[in-house]
């Protein structure tokens, strides 16, 4: 049940995010097609890095457990402040409704 | 005088000895006929009963008669039986008896013993009884059940009674009034009942799946949903803004998928092959304990720093002075 739950709002937000991303990236494609060549680049570039970052990660004698606390420390430094804002926000407009 | 009263003496015993002869001859014939409706009492001939359902006579059949003290009494299923797995019958039959010794009559003091039947042979048990007593009635109730439910095997049910003769006469044979049979209606109702017993044990395995799935709080497949997430956005432009978005994510979830060796290409000097170094040099047995401690040591100290600057990050929340919501605001 949950994990049908999160599928859906999984389907939601990449529906959301095409739905979102899709005229500006036609948009770009027709009016900027240099533009394109950097997405093109920047693909390569991370393609270019992760080739390498598990080697690198093994060479390093990285765990997986460590990496994975490295990505859950930087998820929530990353989440705290937008939920914190998303309180702040959610207040102030309670705060004007209220008056 | 003497010859003539001998004579019918002679007479009278040799009357007596051809009426009893027979008498003898009636009775054996009598007992004979008895045994003939007595035996081989075929409930259904060429029956074929649904897989599950019961074969019952809960009314009973009726005796009126004293003087049986053994009762044998066999079912079986006498036939062809389709191949399935765990084809058997079982059942009990019960009847109430008559106490000499104490006069007391128990209705429903019932005798019951259960019957396996694991291949075609005719199963029997024996009721004995060290006083003479009556036989009121006798019901039975078997289940053949010759498979899965819903299925079907073609059972030939044969109930036979045997009495005990060597104590009482054979006359207690004789008050079988009427041969047992299951008609047919009964058994259609019974087939029947079998398909709408099968249709709730299926709707009720659907809401048994159902109660299961609502109640699952599984989340193991997490990883691998989170995963399909990632994927999902490769449908489209593999190569636009939605690829420059989630690419960094995607690699994030896979940052933790084995070493695999890389060619490191150095232009006119050629291409480096890059073993693994945990699978070529650290599992060296030689190194190998010296390298635990120095990958426990750097774990360690990046797991130290995250957490320490983590614990300082959510510190700082609550300094009015600093600046990083503030920041994410703008």
């Amino acid at each position: 049940m949950i994990n049908k739950i999160l599928m859906g709002i999984f389907k939601i937000i990449i529906s959301l995010v095409n739905l979102l991303l899709t005229p500006i990236n036609n948009l770009i494609v027709s009016a900027i097609p240099n533009l394109t060549n950097v997405f093109t680049t920047i693909h390569s570039l991370f393609n270019l890095i992760f080739t390498y970052v598990h080697w690198f990660t093994d060479a390093m004698m990285l765990s997986s457990e460590c990496i994975s606390f490295v990505i859950s420390c930087l998820t929530l430094r990353l989440t705290i402040p937008l939920a914190v804002n998303t309180v702040k926000l959610a207040l102030k407009w309670y705060d004007k409704l209220k008056v | 005088m003497r010859s003539l009263n001998f004579k019918r003496l002679f007479k009278k015993v040799f009357i007596y000895f051809i009426f009893t002869v027979l008498f003898w001859c009636l009775k054996i014939a009598f007992v004979n006929a008895s045994m003939l409706d007595f035996e081989n009492l075929t409930l259904t001939d060429n029956e074929t009963l649904s897989g599950g359902s019961w074969l019952s006579n809960n009314v009973g059949y009726y005796f009126s008669n004293n003087g049986f003290r053994t009762i044998d009494f066999e079912t079986g299923i006498v036939g062809n039986l389709v191949e399935v797995v765990d084809k058997y019958s079982y059942g009990f039959i019960s009847y109430c008896s008559y106490d000499n010794i104490y006069q007391t009559y128990r209705q429903n003091e019932l005798y019951s013993e259960q019957m396996n039947m694991f291949d075609t042979y005719v199963k029997s048990f024996i009721y004995s009884s060290t006083v003479p007593c009556t036989i009121k009635y006798i019901t039975w109730k078997f289940k053949y059940d010759c498979g899965a439910t819903g299925t079907y095997c073609n059972a030939h049910p044969r109930f036979v009674f045997y009495g005990d003769i060597s104590d009482y006469s054979l006359r207690s044979y004789g008050y079988l009034s009427e041969p047992l049979q299951v008609d047919t209606s009964t058994a259609q109702i019974l087939n029947q009942n079998a398909v709408i017993i099968d249709n709730i044990d299926k709707t009720n395995d659907k809401l048994d799946k159902l109660n299961d799935n609502i109640n699952d709080n599984n989340v193991d497949s997490s990883n691998s949903t989170i995963s399909d997430f990632f994927n999902s956005f490769n449908s489209g432009d593999t190569k636009g803004l939605q690829d420059i978005i989630i690419l960094p994510l995607e690699y994030v979830n896979h940052l933790n998928d084995k070493c695999t060796p890389v060619r490191l290409p150095l232009g006119q000097l050629g291409d480096v092959d890059l073993p693994c170094l945990s699978e070529t040099l650290y599992n060296k047995s030689e190194f190998a304990n010296l390298f635990n401690i120095l990958a426990l040591l750097i774990n360690g100290f990046i797991m130290y720093k995250c957490a320490t600057s983590l614990i300082l990050f959510i510190n700082d929340l609550k300094n009015p002075d600093s600046d990083k919501l503030e920041v994410l605001e703008l």
